[in-house]
């Protein structure tokens, strides 16, 4: 489950700090240090309904960097260096006790390089292949349940718009295809980002981002781990503030629900983030 | 450095933040009030005419707590025993009676069979002869320390104009008809014997009924044989032969032999044909007794569980037997459990990896009906993968 939640941030913060289309140029990187934080006891189930678990919750402190190793090509890589997972002991009516579970470690990374089909115009284009690194923990915890991790090597392959208008509008879309192993079903993944940018100091962001399996893989995956482990669906949205401090640091925070989805919490993701620009 | 005090900030946000904290839930382990006759017998028990019992029965309320209270019993067949508001059962006469114990909507019972140790068995070779035979009867006295005494018993014919009876117990058929004969010493009787006086071979002369068992529960049937014979052994087809059901309101019987039990109690069953009654056989009918429940697996919030399961009486214990067409998709932490409703319950055992065919112990403390639903469930989350209802 949490390494699927993972996968979830893992595309939030992507779309936070992401430049969608547009390449850094080369030498120049854009770097965020973000806190991710998910946690309640709704779960969209394998129906897409709405139920009650146990509480959850899933911390994640991650590192997310762009840098431009040419004009033509950026290296990107994202590192949840601290994922932290918990599970809420359980005192029952009738006086039974569950013990609670946590797991902290390091989480599932992902490392790629994104490619700039057209750039240095309105319209530009890019693609990236960004390779999922199993570094996460798939059998953590007092009861081995808990996972930073899943033991998959994901292939994620994207295909990235990004628009911007005469006035301070941009618009990102991106569309990709995940290639899964172990009895995972593929998925594909789509997000759009429509900003606003005021006095070159504030970024608001509204965000869409959608994850769809193609449900061609093992009913829970190899890993066995099956209440949230395969053919994770969802669709989120929300928004996402930029501030600038300087000319080198700024903030962010964002808010995205759970719209709908199967296999997932139905919990909303809060994130907050520090990022550094290098010029 | 900005940078590295935001590091140290969010690490140590996330440390606190991400504390276990405790949930509080309904397990559906609310349990259901239970009212019980203690027993060790099967639903049926026994009584010596003149002997008195304690009868108790214990009450559970919704915590699984037993507390006392103030219990209704009442008994069937009061000319049989009596029972009063303590639970003291007395056997009064011979016969089946019915013990109802109430306590506001919850019921229970448990029949009670009552018999004298001071008794006359009559037995005789035959039960019907020829105009001019006679039949030599047999009776035997048992004293109230069930010692057999030997003694002179006083013969009765009840139509003496069919047959008459000597001293000797020797039966001379007179003319055709049915008389009823009976043994008896200072005032107590023994049990009666019927017998067909025919007139020729042709006539039917014996009928002997069987059948399976002499216990049913109520609502369930009972299919009763019948053998018409003449005076010779030789079986006759056709016969008209009609069947009856010494109370009908514990039981009834059909034209083509089939019983069915009403209410608990004792009912007795003959068949005649012509002169000729048959044995009696005493059909004990009893609230039904649960032996075994089963259920069929459905998956749920979009889990996958299927196939059949059984919770069956095995000796003094119950078991789970999980049927070879019994499968779950595989998950984290999953257990099965026993429950009053789809969430939650008891804990019973871990869900074994190779999951088809297989048998699980279930603790002495449940009973077959606490609960109603068998439920795959994923412990650490709380999540049910699928339940099967227990009919």
């Amino acid at each position: 489950m949490i390494q699927q939640l993972s996968f979830l941030f893992c595309l939030f913060i992507s779309l936070q700090a992401s430049a969608g289309g547009w390449l850094q140029n080369e030498k120049e990187g854009y770097f965020k240090l973000g806190q991710t934080i998910i946690h309640g006891n709704q779960f969209y189930n394998g129906e897409g309904k709405q139920t009650d678990i146990i509480t959850t919750g899933v911390y994640l402190t991650s590192l997310y960097g762009e840098y431009g190793l040419s004009k033509k090509f950026n290296l990107i890589g994202y590192i949840p260096f601290l994922s932290r997972s918990v599970v809420n002991a359980v005192r029952f009516e009738s006086g039974a006790f569950q013990e609670g579970d946590e797991l902290t470690s390091f989480g599932d990374s992902d490392i790629g390089i994104k490619y700039g089909v057209r750039q240095n115009k309105s319209l530009v284009i890019s693609a990236s292949l960004v390779l999922g690194l199993p570094l996460g923990n798939a059998e953590g915890g007092e009861s081995g349940l808990l996972q930073t991790g899943d033991g998959e090597f994901n292939q994620l392959v994207t295909l990235s718009f990004g628009y911007g208008f005469n006035f301070p509008l941009y618009l990102n879309a991106d569309l990709g295809f995940n290639n899964r192993t172990k009895g995972f079903s593929e998925e594909i993944r789509a997000a759009f980002e429509l900003g606003y940018v005021w006095n070159k100091k504030v970024i608001i962001a509204a965000k869409f981002s959608t994850v769809q399996s193609l449900m061609n893989g093992e009913p829970t995956g190899s890993s066995g781990n099956g209440i949230f482990s395969n053919n994770l669906e969802y669709v989120s949205f929300g928004p996402e503030i930029s501030y600038r401090i300087n000319e080198k640091l700024g903030l962010t925070a964002s808010y995205f629900s759970a719209a709908s989805g199967r296999f997932v919490l139905a919990e909303p993701a809060y994130g907050l983030g520090i990022f550094m620009e290098l010029k | 450095m900005i940078f590295l005090r935001a590091l140290f900030c969010v690490v140590l946000f996330s440390c606190l933040s991400g504390c276990i904290g405790e949930d509080f839930i309904d397990d559906g382990l609310a349990q259901r009030e239970r009212l019980s006759i203690v027993s060790n017998s099967n639903g049926i028990d026994t009584l010596l005419v003149g002997d008195s019992v304690l009868i108790e029965a214990k009450y559970y309320n919704k915590n699984g707590d037993e507390v006392v209270n103030d219990l209704n019993w009442s008994s069937s067949k009061l000319e049989v025993a009596t029972i009063d508001q303590n639970g003291l059962l007395r056997g009064l006469s011979e016969g089946v009676t019915n013990i109802v114990v109430t306590f506001n909507d919850l019921q229970d019972e448990q029949l009670f069979i009552i018999w004298q140790v001071e008794r006359i068995e009559l037995d005789a070779n035959r039960n019907s002869v020829l105009v001019g035979d006679s039949i030599q009867f047999d009776a035997k006295y048992f004293n109230e320390n069930d010692v057999l005494v030997t003694t002179q018993f006083n013969w009765t014919s009840s139509n003496a104009s069919v047959a008459s009876i000597d001293s000797n117990g020797i039966l001379l058929a007179i003319q055709e008809g049915q008389t009823t004969v009976t043994a008896s010493v200072n005032g107590l009787e023994s049990n009666n014997i019927i017998v067909a006086v025919i007139q020729d071979t042709s006539s039917v002369a014996s009928i002997e009924i069987t059948s399976d068992t002499n216990q049913i529960n109520i609502q369930q049937e009972l299919q009763f044989s019948v053998v018409v014979k003449n005076i010779n052994g030789t079986p006759l087809i056709g016969s008209n032969v009609t069947w009856s059901s010494s109370d009908l309101a514990v039981a009834t019987i059909n034209s083509g032999g089939l019983a069915t039990g009403l209410s608990a109690g004792s009912s007795k069953i003959t068949a005649s044909a012509g002169n000729a009654v048959s044995n009696e056989i005493s059909l004990l009918v009893s609230q039904a007794m649960t032996t075994s429940r089963s259920g069929v697996f459905s998956g749920a919030n979009g889990y996958r569980v299927t196939g059949n399961v059984e919770m069956n009486t095995v000796g003094s214990g119950l078991v789970l037997e999980f049927a070879d067409n019994f499968s779950s998709q595989s998950g984290p932490g999953l257990y099965i459990y026993l429950s009053n409703s789809t969430t939650g319950g008891v804990e019973i055992a871990k869900l074994p990896q190779q999951s088809r065919s297989f048998t699980v112990n279930l603790p002495s403390n449940i009973s077959i009906d606490d609960y109603n639903y068998v439920l795959i469930w994923c412990k650490p989350f709380g999540v049910s993968f699928g339940t099967a209802q227990l009919n």
